[in-house]
């Protein structure tokens, strides 16, 4: 399935970050943003630069997601 | 971008990260060697392979069985921040991107892997990578794809340690084990033990809930004491992928299907100079399994798990799904904690959502 292209693909949060996001509604701060499928469509292999604070992220080679039922 | 495709975001600017892009589809390595292939996926030739309009169901044909076997796998940055390490899948081998200047990419090395563990029945093939205190990891499975007998050793998982200045110099096994052991539920009837990679859609898998779990060694992080933690992804939830149509040729239908993904994080101890797999009497397991329909003789031992709390519980006293890990985690420093990539991380009425949860 395509992905929605407005939809994240590339987020950032804080490491003690606990619960579900304001956004979806709760009361946890709302991930950053870093890009979205529009940009860079589905990705795995993620990895970041600290020095230079660049993140990288891999193509996947089919446009799936993963949920469940 | 196609199968070679690496992004960058520059996120100096967290409000507004810096988007940048290379191709490593054919490049010629800097060291040598054939040109970089990763493969391709089919995208044209009818509905097929086509994938139509945005959130539209599709047949992606081609791709099913190119998961785990195309494109990249993990990547990795070096302990001195300069170099990119990528897992290729396809040729089996690692490529190195200098990443040091302000020019990306920078020079590309590639490194096709040879005398790689033998497999019975099935491939070893690579995935997840971690550079950690001077050495380069990288995470593979015999994938029992060639016909290999379930619940067998013909599926094992293998950590292979090299020294990243000498990549053609070999490796050493620093870890393995079988992949034939007891796991809990991927949730309703569907058990979540590992299973040979493959290659066909099963017509008995029809109508949603989709399980066959296939393991893909997707991560390898350390901890401050330099334990091992390993995190598998489910290949084949990727394959399904999420409300698409049935991989049949030419099908016409409306059903759609839905993978249920059943990875596993998984801990190995750094004994004696040794890394010795959980459950031994030297890495015990942790698992009190305090939900109904959780166990404590599953794990690499068959002894319980010592990471138990990759679940979803929708009523807070019994298991909705359980090997929830999506293959990827990370040490949250200063805790004694870990991160875990997972699907319905927060119950109840958490359903078909993905977040992280701390183990």
């Amino acid at each position: 399935m395509s992905s929605a292209n407005a939809s994240n693909a590339g987020i950032q949060f804080d490491y003690a970050n606990v619960g579900i996001p304001i956004a979806l509604g709760g009361s946890a701060p709302n991930p950053d943003l870093v890009a979205r499928f529009s940009q860079i469509g589905s990705v795995w292999g993620n990895t970041y630069q600290r020095s230079q604070k660049e993140y990288f992220t891999l193509r996947l080679p089919s446009d799936i997601q993963v949920l469940d039922l | 971008m196609n199968e070679g495709g690496v992004y960058v975001a520059n996120i100096t600017n967290p409000a507004s990260p810096v988007l940048t892009s290379f191709n490593l589809q054919g490049v010629i390595p800097t060291n040598g060697g054939p040109a970089i292939d990763l493969g391709t996926v089919q995208r044209t030739g009818g509905p097929n392979y086509e994938l139509g309009a945005t959130n539209a169901p599709n047949i992606d044909f081609d791709a099913f069985d190119k998961v785990g076997k195309t494109s990249f796998g993990d990547a990795e940055i070096s302990e001195d921040g300069k170099t990119l390490w990528i897992a290729n899948l396809f040729q089996t081998a690692l490529i190195s991107v200098d990443v040091s200047g302000a020019t990306l990419p920078g020079a590309v090395n590639q490194y096709i892997l040879t005398g790689l563990p033998s497999c019975t029945n099935g491939v070893f093939r690579i995935f997840g990578i971690k550079s950690y205190k001077g050495a380069l990891y990288v995470g593979g499975v015999c994938t029992g794809e060639n016909g290999g007998v379930l619940f067998s050793t013909d599926q094992t998982a293998f950590v292979l340690k090299y020294d990243p200045t000498n990549i053609a110099g070999g490796y050493t096994i620093a870890l393995t084990f079988p992949l034939n052991y007891t796991r809990e539920s991927v949730g309703g009837n569907g058990g979540a033990r590992w299973k040979p990679w493959s290659s066909v859609w099963n017509p008995n898998f029809l109508f949603q809930n989709f399980k066959y779990p296939e393991p893909i060694l997707a991560n390898i992080e350390f901890a401050p004491n330099d334990d091992m933690i390993l995190t598998f992804q489910d290949r084949h939830a990727h394959m399904v992928g999420y409300r698409n149509y049935p991989r049949i040729l030419d099908y016409t239908g409306t059903d759609l299907e839905e993978g249920l993904a059943a990875g596993d994080i998984v801990k190995a101890c750094y004994v004696s100079g040794s890394y010795v797999i959980e459950g031994d009497a030297t890495c015990p397991t942790n698992d009190p399994a305090p939900l109904a329909g959780q166990s404590n003789v599953d794990g690499p031992s068959n002894t319980g798990e010592f990471f138990w709390g990759d679940y979803f519980t929708n009523d807070g006293t019994s298991v909705g799904h359980e090997e929830v890990s999506l293959g990827s985690a990370i040490v949250y420093p200063g805790t004694d904690q870990v991160i875990n990539v997972t699907y319905d991380p927060i119950g109840p009425n958490g359903f078909q959502t993905q977040g992280s949860t701390k183990i």
